[in-house]
């Protein structure tokens, strides 16, 4: 269906989303000074306040790294911001929001989804469309409002992306410390180097795994990983490893979202039986991801990536419309190997938005409406899982994952 | 006796009998917003050296975002405000402080009369045995309506004690010994308890006699989730016999 719309030049479509972008800025901006509801994301003052207090160590505290304070460097904690559980590299990235603008932070997300639409394009299979990627990404209001409200995720879709876009003979190593980076960022994405590794190894067996490009690719992405950490520690110590990664990992997220986890966890919080329920949804989460990866990365990268990331947002603990972002940049290379007919699409399509649509009434009844409802509304989580787990389950069995054409880059 | 109730008990002479605002917590639902509207023009004792303060003991169970009173401070839709105690803005009743936090915010009487808006947020009260739960299956909490009064500096440097002394963390008095208070009565909802003016909250709270349910529910849908997923992928046909197309690296 998408081949059929009218052949606009690429670069036409990129300066329009780039006025889009540039214009939701602004606007977001006039939003704001003018309505007590925000266009903003609150993420975003909580990476400009961290990223605030960095330069300002006076109000902040100082990083309390060993190599911070061996020379005594002038840099403050990210962390003085409650939730802000992320990189010093974030705030490093967006200082710029105190020195020059406000707004530098949406620019550069902004910035970076137009580069993943560039890449995505190249990356498209020989004689696609290039209005996949004009529909599903460059022109698509999703991205589109993620970013320019400042929200960061389109940061990890740069690194996955690039990582994806570089990984051919000559400049794997780039693949490599992109994937490292992306990790770095969000720990997630270190499972695409499992499927990388498939890749690498495809018809040559288990020695494939030890080969060296495959040994270059697994040690360079852990070196840059563990490299930007050891930097990162040695600046902002202990606080840097607890906010950044640990409490990602024991995280318990007792208030709703998408997860039926969270009743569990509001039922049983501070009791013991929380320890059961995080190896139940543990080891799973992790094999099947793991398991996509090793199968379908040797036959096809994007799609191996794809559903990885679905599986592992689908087996979370916690789920938020935020984590769909991981799996929308995909889609422009996914979706033209998808062999579903247009009625099943369109069904699967309807029983994805359907099941979120279940879950937001429900939840607004909770939240803004103060009814009790936690049953029904983890109900409707596990609706939206069973959903998932169903249109996940069908597009594996539907993808063409052996298309004969190889993925080449294009101009 | 809970900070509210001994500050109270402290001024209860000063107060003067006609209520000077109302206290209100209209809405359902986990956020909403404390009303304080005045009920007569307000006179200050002597204007230049008093401000128009507010006292809102939190209990554990509801907090306010200082970043988002911060964000109302400067848009000048709040005054300029001060919050006692560690806010968390995520953890359950169970995992914060049991004192609760204290916001002390100035009123301005030349705008509204002197009455302001207090956004408030309710953490998910503990989860409870389903006989404790009322009829909407809601569970209730106090909340004890603000303390509103003049705070004026004193010429002479008389060492009163003020009523705020002997008040427990986390609230800390912050006024210089001399400063002289003139409490404002306020009254809560329906005029109840006026020597304690309290507002009822009620939230949904989780019902324990769900857990069997939720637990059992839970972890069947997340393995038949892995299992259908992974029987999906295991049934996919394996690739078929490499062309001469292969790349080769």
């Amino acid at each position: 269906m998408l081949h059929h719309l009218i052949k606009v030049p690429f670069a036409l479509i990129l300066l329009l989303s780039a006025l889009l972008h540039v214009g939701l800025i602004i606007y977001g901006d006039w939003h704001d000074a003018h309505s007590p509801l925000k266009y903003t994301d609150i993420d975003y003052h909580v990476f400009s306040d961290a990223a605030r207090f960095v330069l300002h160590p006076e109000k902040s505290g100082f990083a309390g790294g060993w190599l911070a304070e061996r020379f005594g460097l002038q840099l403050g904690d990210p962390y003085c911001r409650s939730t802000y559980r992320y990189t010093p590299l974030l705030a490093l990235i967006l200082t710029p929001n105190t020195l020059m603008h406000p707004a530098w932070g949406k620019a550069v997300f902004s910035l970076s989804n137009i580069m993943i639409s560039l890449q995505l394009r190249s990356l498209l299979p020989l004689g696609t469309s290039m209005n996949f990627v004009t529909i599903l990404w460059a022109l698509n209001p999703f991205p589109l409002n993620i970013s320019t409200r400042g929200s960061s995720e389109a940061l990890i879709g740069l690194a996955v992306i690039s990582s994806l876009y570089f990984l051919q003979p000559g400049t794997l190593v780039f693949s490599a410390i992109m994937l490292g980076i992306a990790t770095h960022l969000k720990i997630y994405p270190f499972v695409y180097g499992v499927a990388v590794l498939s890749w690498l190894a495809r018809g040559k067996g288990w020695r494939g795994w030890i080969s060296p490009p495959a040994l270059l690719f697994a040690l360079t992405s852990a070196g840059t990983f563990f490299a930007l950490g050891a930097v990162m520690y040695s600046i902002w110590g202990y606080p840097f490893l607890e906010q950044t990664y640990l409490y990602h990992l024991t995280r318990k997220d007792h208030r709703h979202n998408f997860s039926p986890f969270f009743y569990l966890v509001y039922l049983t919080h501070g009791s013991s039986n929380s320890r059961i329920s995080s190896l139940v949804s543990f080891v799973p989460q992790l094999a099947l991801t793991l398991g996509l990866g090793v199968k379908f990365g040797q036959r096809n990268l994007p799609g191996a990536w794809a559903a990885q990331t679905a599986a592992f947002v689908l087996l979370n603990k916690v789920c938020t419309s935020q984590y769909f972002m991981w799996y929308l940049w995909f889609l422009p290379l996914v979706i033209p190997r998808l062999r579903v007919s247009r009625l099943e699409g369109m069904g699967l399509l309807a029983l994805w938005i359907g099941s979120q649509a279940v879950w937001l009434a429900i939840a607004f009844q909770l939240e803004f409406q103060g009814q009790s409802v936690y049953f029904s509304l983890w109900m409707a989580c596990i609706g939206f899982v069973i959903s998932n787990a169903a249109i996940l389950g069908r597009l594996i069995m539907t993808y063409d994952w052996d298309e004969a054409v190889p993925v080449v880059k294009t101009e | 006796m809970d900070s509210a109730t001994l500050l109270l008990s402290h001024i209860a002479r000063d107060i003067h009998q006609e209520p000077a605002y109302n206290c209100s917590l209209p809405g359902q639902g986990f956020h909403r917003s404390l009303f304080l509207t005045p009920l007569s023009a307000l006179l200050p004792p002597e204007t230049e050296r008093c401000i128009l303060q507010a006292l809102f003991f939190l209990p554990p169970s509801v907090f306010a975002d200082p970043y988002e009173l911060k964000q109302q401070a400067d848009d000048h839709r709040l005054g300029k405000f001060m919050i006692f105690g560690v806010t968390d803005l995520e953890g359950p009743v169970s995992a914060v402080d049991p004192r609760g936090t204290v916001v002390l915010l100035n009123l301005d009487p030349s705008k509204e009369g002197g009455g302001s808006e207090l956004p408030l947020h309710m953490r998910y009260p503990e989860p409870v045995e389903h006989n404790l739960l009322d009829m909407y299956g809601q569970v209730g909490f106090e909340l004890p309506c603000p303390i509103v009064y003049w705070a004026c500096e004193s010429v002479d440097n008389n060492e009163e004690t003020s009523p705020f002394d002997d008040l427990t963390p986390p609230f800390v008095s912050p006024y210089k010994s001399g400063t002289s208070f003139y409490f404002l009565p306020v009254q809560a909802p329906e005029g109840k308890q006026p020597g304690n003016p309290v507002i009822e909250v009620h939230v949904p709270a989780g019902d324990l006699s769900h857990l069997p349910a939720v637990e059992w529910g839970t972890t069947h849908v997340i393995l038949l989730a892995f299992l259908y997923v992974a029987y999906s992928a295991w049934s996919v046909p394996p690739r078929p016999h490499s062309t001469a197309r292969e790349k080769v690296e």
